[in-house]
């Protein structure tokens, strides 16, 4: 923790608001945050609290009504194509794993490189790299239908780190395991994280989880609670 | 893993959907192919046959629109056509569509000018040649001879009269090949017009060039009024079965093509409703919108491009099968070719393209959060 305390921020969030029904709903109400290259930070917080909204907002899936974001030096309001922001720095994992079901795991891997310059293999090669290194040499070609919850969201880790970002964005990412299985993905995506110097921005419900990170984000009301947390 | 594979992948998920819309398709190209096939046929077959008989121009009346154009009385015009400048022979040809037994569809009967060039392109494979102009005996094409089951030496009855067959011939020209040939004389006794032709035939010299064809056009249009002499091709295309079979061609062209473009419409608008939290997942992970639609597209260009091979083999399926049902046999001849068909796929590809354009616009300005959320 302390290591990352003289890290720069990889972002800076100032004053975020996202409101929706011409303001009648804030699921973001003034938000300010920095989080530090290669942090482990945990949003915690009760249903409803805007912790999927903050971490939609980041991941430019939504804009927000007002507030500064800024990542690294670059303000998401000069963002010109925000897929391509995404594809490059940000990478998701969804609670319900989210795989395409006609793929195997090794295309559904390399499914966000479609479209992508560089060559095919080099990705083949990349994503049979990554599932290898979460364990799941053996099940390169089997369907999502057939993998077990764990090794879906094994997958799903190694979807988000296709394309090599800075930021992992991960939406209580063992919110549907048991919690052997939770445990083993917990342990291989943060050890993956570490590895590579990434930030890793996680909204999870257990607290088990959120004690293994570098820092925790207590959210209400679409307010960071002041004076709680690590 | 590429975007066609993807493409195929989520066709593939939905195969009965996909079928229904491959099949769809296949059915409205089907349709195109084989009526455009038979249009072109029919007018093909018809110029093939004036053409294989060596005639250069051929005269009728101006207003004549039919494939076998109103009799006239031939004598005076066949005099004042021999002495144009250039002008080896003219011969006239009468022809009917009679029916020569109970049980048999209705066939072609051409009367000739015995012994004129007409004849000559003919090839005899059984029995012998008339005679003389008032021998009562017919040719018949071999195409005639299978559909009548008639062989040299049989008889025939036309019109209450009955003629032997006194030989079996062979033509390139289908429409030949499928019927009876007498001498000019006797059909016109058969038909009741006694004198009377629907065309002469003009066959010229071997100096003659394309301006003395020209010339002699000009020449009937002004000493033979209400008489136009035309190329084959010039008759073919005017004539209004061939103008009507066209215009039925290029109506089913369209209406297939908007039916098929609907039906791609419908299904991608289907998959992308069904498919819209997956898009969702394809945009936060980085996919552009670009690349969204291209996905969209790709699939409905598969679809319909699927269905434009189904139904060029099935529209070639049915023009074969109509070419031999009986009522048709020898009366049409399908004309396939290549560019066609590349003409074919290419109208199916367009219709993807149509069908699928909204659909994949659509899905690309899914926002990213709205579609994850989608139940």
């Amino acid at each position: 923790m302390n290591s990352l305390s003289s890290s720069l921020p990889i972002l800076h969030i100032e004053g975020l608001n996202l409101h929706f029904d011409d303001g009648q709903t804030k699921a973001l109400n003034g938000i300010d945050l920095d989080v530090r290259e290669g942090e482990f930070v945990a949003i915690v917080g009760p249903s409803g609290s805007g912790k999927s909204s903050l971490l939609n907002v980041i991941g430019t899936l939504d804009a927000p009504t007002s507030g500064e974001l800024v990542f690294r030096d670059q303000p998401y309001s000069k963002i010109r194509d925000a897929s391509l922001f995404r594809r490059e720095n940000i990478g998701f994992i969804f609670q319900a794993f989210h795989l395409i079901p006609t793929l195997s795991a090794l295309d559904n891997v390399i499914v966000p490189t479609i479209g992508c310059d560089g060559a095919a293999d080099d990705y083949k090669a990349h994503a049979e790299a990554l599932l290898t290194q979460l364990g799941l040499r053996e099940r390169l070609h089997h369907f999502p239908g057939k993998l077990s919850g764990g090794e879906r969201q094994r997958v799903a880790i190694a979807r988000a780190l296709i394309n090599r970002p800075r930021v992992i964005l991960a939406d209580e990412p063992t919110g549907s395991l048991d919690s052997a299985n939770a445990d083993q993905v917990l342990n291989l995506l943060t050890g993956i994280v570490k590895q590579q110097g990434l930030t890793l921005i996680m909204v999870t419900h257990d607290a088990t989880v959120s004690a293994r990170s570098d820092r925790i984000i207590y959210m209400r009301d679409g307010r960071i609670e002041q004076g709680v947390g690590a | 893993m590429n975007l066609f594979r993807f493409a195929l992948d989520n066709l593939y998920r939905r195969p009965a959907r996909t079928g229904l819309t491959v099949s769809a398709i296949a059915l409205g190209i089907a349709a195109v192919v084989a009526l455009t096939s038979i249009a072109w046929g029919f007018e093909a077959s018809w110029q093939k046959a004036n053409d294989a008989r060596g005639t250069d121009l051929i005269v009728t009346r101006v207003a004549s629109e039919n494939t076998m154009p109103s009799p006239f009385k031939a004598e005076k015009v066949q005099q004042a056509l021999a002495e144009l400048p250039h002008v080896k022979e003219v011969v006239g040809l009468l022809s009917e569509m009679l029916s020569v037994s109970e049980d048999a569809p209705p066939v072609f009967v051409f009367g000739w000018v015995y012994g004129s060039y007409l004849w000559e392109h003919l090839k005899l494979v059984d029995g012998r040649w008339p005679a003389s102009r008032e021998e009562p005996v017919v040719v018949i094409g071999a195409l005639a001879a299978e559909m009548l089951h008639k062989k040299t030496g049989d008889q025939v009855e036309i019109e209450g009269k009955v003629f032997q067959v006194a030989g079996i011939f062979e033509s390139n020209a289908v429409v030949e090949n499928g019927a009876l040939l007498m001498t000019l004389d006797l059909a016109q006794q058969v038909t009741d017009k006694p004198g009377k032709v629907n065309v002469l035939n003009i066959k010229v010299d071997a100096d003659a060039t394309e301006a003395d064809l020209r010339n002699i056009k000009e020449q009937v249009k002004q000493t033979l009024p209400g008489f136009v002499a035309i190329t084959s091709g010039e008759l073919v295309s005017k004539n209004a079965v061939v103008r009507i079979s066209k215009a039925m061609s290029n109506a089913t062209i369209l209406i297939a093509g908007l039916v098929g473009a609907l039906v791609v419409f419908n299904t991608m608008l289907m998959s992308i409703n069904e498919r819209t939290r997956e898009i969702g997942i394809l945009l936060a992970l980085g996919w552009q919108r670009g690349t969204i639609m291209q996905l969209i597209v790709s699939e409905a260009v598969i679809l319909s491009l699927a269905g434009g091979m189904a139904g060029i083999v099935m529209g070639v399926g049915i023009a074969w099968g109509l070419e031999h049902i009986e009522l048709m046999r020898g009366k049409i001849d399908a004309i396939f070719s290549l560019p066609f068909f590349f003409s074919v796929l290419a109208l199916s590809v367009l219709l993807g393209i149509c069908g699928g354009f909204y659909p994949a616009f659509k899905a690309a300005r899914l926002l990213p959060s709205a579609a994850l959320r989608h139940e």
